[in-house]
């Protein structure tokens, strides 16, 4: 079942003056728990595209319906309560609040959505544990490492499940030790959680890890491959 | 949520919270301490107004207000004086014989007014007694006694027992003259008033200007409170309506207005204060919001409405608006309770207040309702200073902040 489906989607920039096709008719369907990668190099308009997807830019045509809502056809006001009801984020920067602890940062998300505060705790403890870092509740993120605090950014993430994850260049930040226990953790995730990851990556061991591998080269799609399900399991 | 953020956010960068902080506390704390400066001068000069030479409310026969002549005694004033000495919310009465004339010692003269007492009743309803500070008030059965203001003996070159010659008209418009020893020189901070007042005993001015009995020219009221002025006023004026009834502001206008002046002035001024502080607290809002780009664009980027992330930075500029307000009104109470009581003492310009009606000791004062109003211009300026550093968190991009440099 296609949770993300983009219809003839083009993106314009400086459209009256030195207009840039950053992304131009775009075609893409994203299935339910599906763990795809979009990759291409710098300038390849992924970046662009992913920003589309999540409702941070507005496409300059084109269609894109998440869970049968076309999101181009809502307001401002209605594309924020849409992201927070239904897409979850993970920054390259990791973006997390320092001022509050990693427990806090983790239940932000559901806290923001007004869930209620048992059932945020039981998720977020679950989460912090499922990414090994239950011990650490009470840290501010200054006392993590890149890795600890990008992977409680995908604990506060998947906490209010969200219907899927957009990361944008996740692993960028990161060594490759840390990079490879975060894709680890992401991959069980989206295996145990049914959780549906998309990202954005030059990281070719993120690359290795997605089932599903889209290459765009000057904002189109230039090929679509779905990779044999033991690389995803396995890496 | 928001609050407990908005709280922790404050403390992000203690350093620079501090310093808006302790500015907002300090300019508080000057702006309360002056206004309670000012209000406790205005509050003493009434209360020298009221307390040593006005009383709350004065009765006269209306033609004496506009000439005092000796003649125009108030009809019926023992039966008046006895009416409103059973109000209830009279403190004091006394009845007065008042003259204007011509004071002489051997050396030269002066223009004064004298007024005529009942030395004991006066007692009652001023506290010009308590600021002899030579000689006595009328003590023993002395006649032709007079109490004179240190300026009037300065001029009059008048000490204890020198005899001043008193020229005035009579009931019937003839000159008259009697000669007073001075038992008592007194000193207030109304320099002016020092300088052209003479008391004596009733019955010794009532026999000067040839009245069968005492002459009563002014009856004089002094309340309980003297908020209840004007109602007061408005009841006596009422109950004898042949009579002029002025108010301590209807006789001295620039007093009353001083008064209500320094109230307005008080707001005023700390307004100013709050509003030179305000692009204080604006500037470090928007180094908050410009430092923290990044944070705002997640906060975007993940569904933070935009009325709540208005509500957040505004939420953390009025915490900060409040904690240095709280600071500054506490710093300020506490100045002010300290020297509500000694005073302060500006004796080195005495001199020159001394000559606009002011004491030169001033006791700062200050009322619990101010603070209420304060801590609404605290939350209004706290919620005026955060519109434009808001304003400008909302214009952010997500999609380009959450990849910003900060």
């Amino acid at each position: 079942m296609s949770i993300i489906e983009l219809k003839d989607v083009t993106k314009t920039f400086n459209a009256a003056t030195v207009p840039i096709h950053a992304v131009g008719g775009v075609d893409l369907t994203i299935d339910e728990g599906e763990f795809a990668a979009i990759v291409g190099p710098s300038g390849s308009g992924k970046t662009t595209l992913l920003n589309l997807i999540g409702g941070l830019d507005e496409p300059t045509s084109g269609s894109i319906i998440i869970d049968g809502t076309d999101i181009t056809r809502l307001k401002p006001g209605e594309r924020t309560r849409f992201r927070l009801r239904n897409i979850g984020f993970v920054f390259q920067s990791y973006n997390l609040i320092p001022v509050l602890t990693v427990y806090e940062n983790a239940g932000f998300i559901m806290e923001l959505r007004g869930d209620p505060a048992a059932e945020r705790d039981r998720r977020v403890r679950r989460l912090l544990d499922e990414v090994g870092l239950g011990d650490r509740l009470e840290s501010r993120p200054s006392r993590l490492s890149g890795g600890q605090q990008q992977r409680v950014a995908v604990a506060r993430a998947l906490a209010p499940r969200p219907r899927f994850i957009l990361a944008d260049e996740p692993t960028a930040n990161l060594d490759s030790h840390s990079a490879e226990n975060l894709l680890e953790i992401m991959a069980r995730l989206n295996r145990e959680e049914n959780a549906t990851f998309l990202f954005s990556t030059h990281d070719p061991r993120v690359v290795k890890k997605a089932r599903r591998v889209i290459t765009i080269e000057d904002g189109a799609v230039a090929s679509d491959k779905r990779m044999p399900e033991e690389r995803a399991v396995h890496g | 949520m928001l609050f407990a953020l908005s709280w922790k956010n404050i403390w992000r960068n203690p350093l620079r919270s501090a310093v808006v902080i302790a500015s907002i506390a300090l300019g508080l704390f000057c702006g309360i301490f002056a206004t309670a400066f000012m209000n406790g001068m205005g509050r003493q000069t009434v209360d020298n107004a009221v307390t040593r030479e006005l009383a709350n409310i004065q009765l006269h026969e209306p033609s004496f207000v506009e000439e005092p002549l000796p003649s125009r005694v108030i009809p019926g004033a023992d039966s008046i004086f006895a009416a409103l000495r059973a109000d209830t919310s009279v403190k004091a009465v006394a009845a007065r014989t008042g003259v204007t004339a011509m004071a002489a010692t051997a050396k030269t003269g002066a223009g004064v007014v004298v007024k005529g007492v009942d030395p004991v009743e006066e007692r009652r309803i001023s506290r010009l007694p308590d600021d002899i500070i030579t000689g006595n008030w009328f003590e023993g059965n002395r006649r032709n006694a007079a109490v004179i203001g240190g300026k009037l003996a300065e001029k009059l070159a008048a000490k204890l027992k020198t005899r001043i010659v008193l020229t005035t008209q009579n009931r019937e418009g003839e000159l008259t003259g009697g000669a007073f020893a001075v038992v008592g020189i007194f000193e207030t901070s109304n320099s002016t008033f020092d300088e052209n007042t003479v008391f004596v005993k009733r019955s010794d001015l009532s026999r000067l200007i040839g009245a069968e009995g005492d002459a009563i020219h002014e009856i004089v009221l002094l309340l309980k409170r003297n908020e209840s002025t004007d109602s007061m006023a408005a009841m006596v004026k009422n109950a004898y309506p042949g009579l002029s009834v002025r108010t301590w502001k209807e006789i001295q206008p620039e007093v009353g207005m001083m008064e209500s002046l320094m109230r307005q002035m008080m707001y005023l001024f700390v307004l100013v204060i709050l509003f030179a502080l305000s692009f204080g607290i604006v500037n470090t809002m928007l180094m908050a919001v410009l430092e923290r780009r990044r944070e705002f664009g997640m906060l975007m980027a993940v569904g933070m409405s935009n009325r709540r992330i208005f509500s957040m930075v505004m939420i953390e500029t009025v915490l900060l608006s409040i904690a240095g307000g709280v600071l500054g009104m506490a710093l300020g109470e506490g100045a002010v309770a300290a020297t509500a009581k000694t005073g302060i003492n500006l004796s080195s310009l005495g001199k020159g207040l001394a000559a606009i009606g002011y004491s030169p000791l001033v006791y700062p004062y200050i009322d619990a309702g101010f603070f209420g109003g304060l801590c609404l211009l605290v939350i209004v300026s706290g919620i005026v200073a955060s519109i434009y550093p808001a304003v400008k968190a909302l214009g952010l991009n997500p999609a380009d902040a959450v990849r910003s440099e900060t």
